[in-house]
């Protein structure tokens, strides 16, 4: 499963459980980022009661929209879904706003895990 | 008529150096004038770091990641600005909208001015209002957790989280004003503008 652009890439590698971003995302709304939540929801269907990491690292800009997708998927799986999945989320500290998602994540949910390398 | 909240600054001072870029509702579908968002931002975004590099660079590994990072910041906040701009903008009325970026020693002012309808300078007045009566940071996290549920429900949801974002993720100050604007042809159109400070010393 992947959404592949020029801009910016989504790709699910069910081996390793994970979903990798890459690029720049600026899509309009929740609208323009359906097909990227579609995407995260269906994996995250398949990883009821298991692992999954989302790869942040080669993300180089997200706008609020694309914040809120992430925001909005975590929410999805913890609290209203409740899929019982061990969520990792793993950015790059050199870039100032993973570290900012990465405490937000964790106060929306504290049993996410956020690990920089 | 004209309204201001929080500490927005009518006159700014005379700076050395600013950049102006304005935006019609025109013919191009919405998703080209979309993408000038994003070249406006990254315009912006370049704009100041040539002159924040001549100021600060020492050549250092560090140096260059405070740099691409603030220039993610300024990228970030004028693309929230300029979609914001464009996602209210009231398209019946001929009104350019305009998105202002100013350079001090100590500080960068953004101001983006768009017209709306009456129903949107209400909308919009309400959200201003939550924000100066309620602690951002609870505004933020609610906000994220509304939209899901919202969402989850089938239902659209709009809430300012760019803005909010600014605020909490960014410390950054904001302000607006509304104002009565006559146009050419005689017609009054509302106005908004959102100015956004961003302290440099940080």
């Amino acid at each position: 499963m992947e959404i592949i652009e020029e801009k910016y890439q989504v790709i699910y590698d069910p081996d390793a459980a994970t979903i990798t971003f890459k690029g720049a995302m600026m899509l309009n709304g929740a609208k323009g980022y359906e097909p990227i939540s579609k995407l995260l929801n269906t994996v995250a269907e398949q990883r009821k009661n298991n692992d999954l990491m989302i790869n942040l690292q080669q993300l180089k800009f997200l706008n609020s929209s694309g914040i809120n997708t992430l925001t909005k998927f975590v929410i999805f799986i913890n609290d209203i879904q409740k899929l019982d999945i061990k969520l990792t989320f793993l950015g790059n500290n050199k870039i100032d706003w993973h570290v900012k998602l990465g405490k937000n994540l964790t106060r929306l949910s504290p049993n996410i895990n956020v690990i920089f390398e | 008529m004209k309204k201001l909240f929080g500490n927005f600054i009518e006159h700014l001072p005379k700076q050395e150096e600013y950049l102006t870029i304005g935006f019609s509702p025109s013919s191009l579908p919405l998703k080209e004038r979309w993408e000038n968002n994003g070249l406006s931002a990254d315009f912006i975004a370049d704009y100041f770091k040539n002159f924040y590099i001549n100021k600060h660079k020492k050549n250092t590994e560090e140096d260059e990641f405070l740099i691409d990072n603030f220039r993610t910041t300024v990228k970030y906040i004028a693309n929230e600005l300029l979609e914001n701009a464009m996602k209210f903008q009231d398209l019946s009325v001929p009104f350019t909208a305009k998105i202002q970026f100013s350079l001090y020693t100590d500080k960068l002012i953004f101001c983006v001015t768009n017209g709306v309808t009456t129903q949107q300078a209400e909308n919009f007045g309400s959200f201003i209002q939550q924000v100066n009566e309620t602690d951002p940071e609870e505004l933020y996290m609610n906000a994220m957790r509304a939209n899901a549920l919202k969402e989850a429900q089938g239902e659209e949801s709009q809430s300012g989280l760019g803005l909010l974002s600014m605020i909490c993720d960014y410390a950054a100050e904001l302000a607006w004003k509304f104002e009565d604007v006559e146009l050419d042809d005689g017609s009054t159109v509302t106005t908004v503008t959102t100015m956004v400070s961003l302290d440099t010393n940080n």
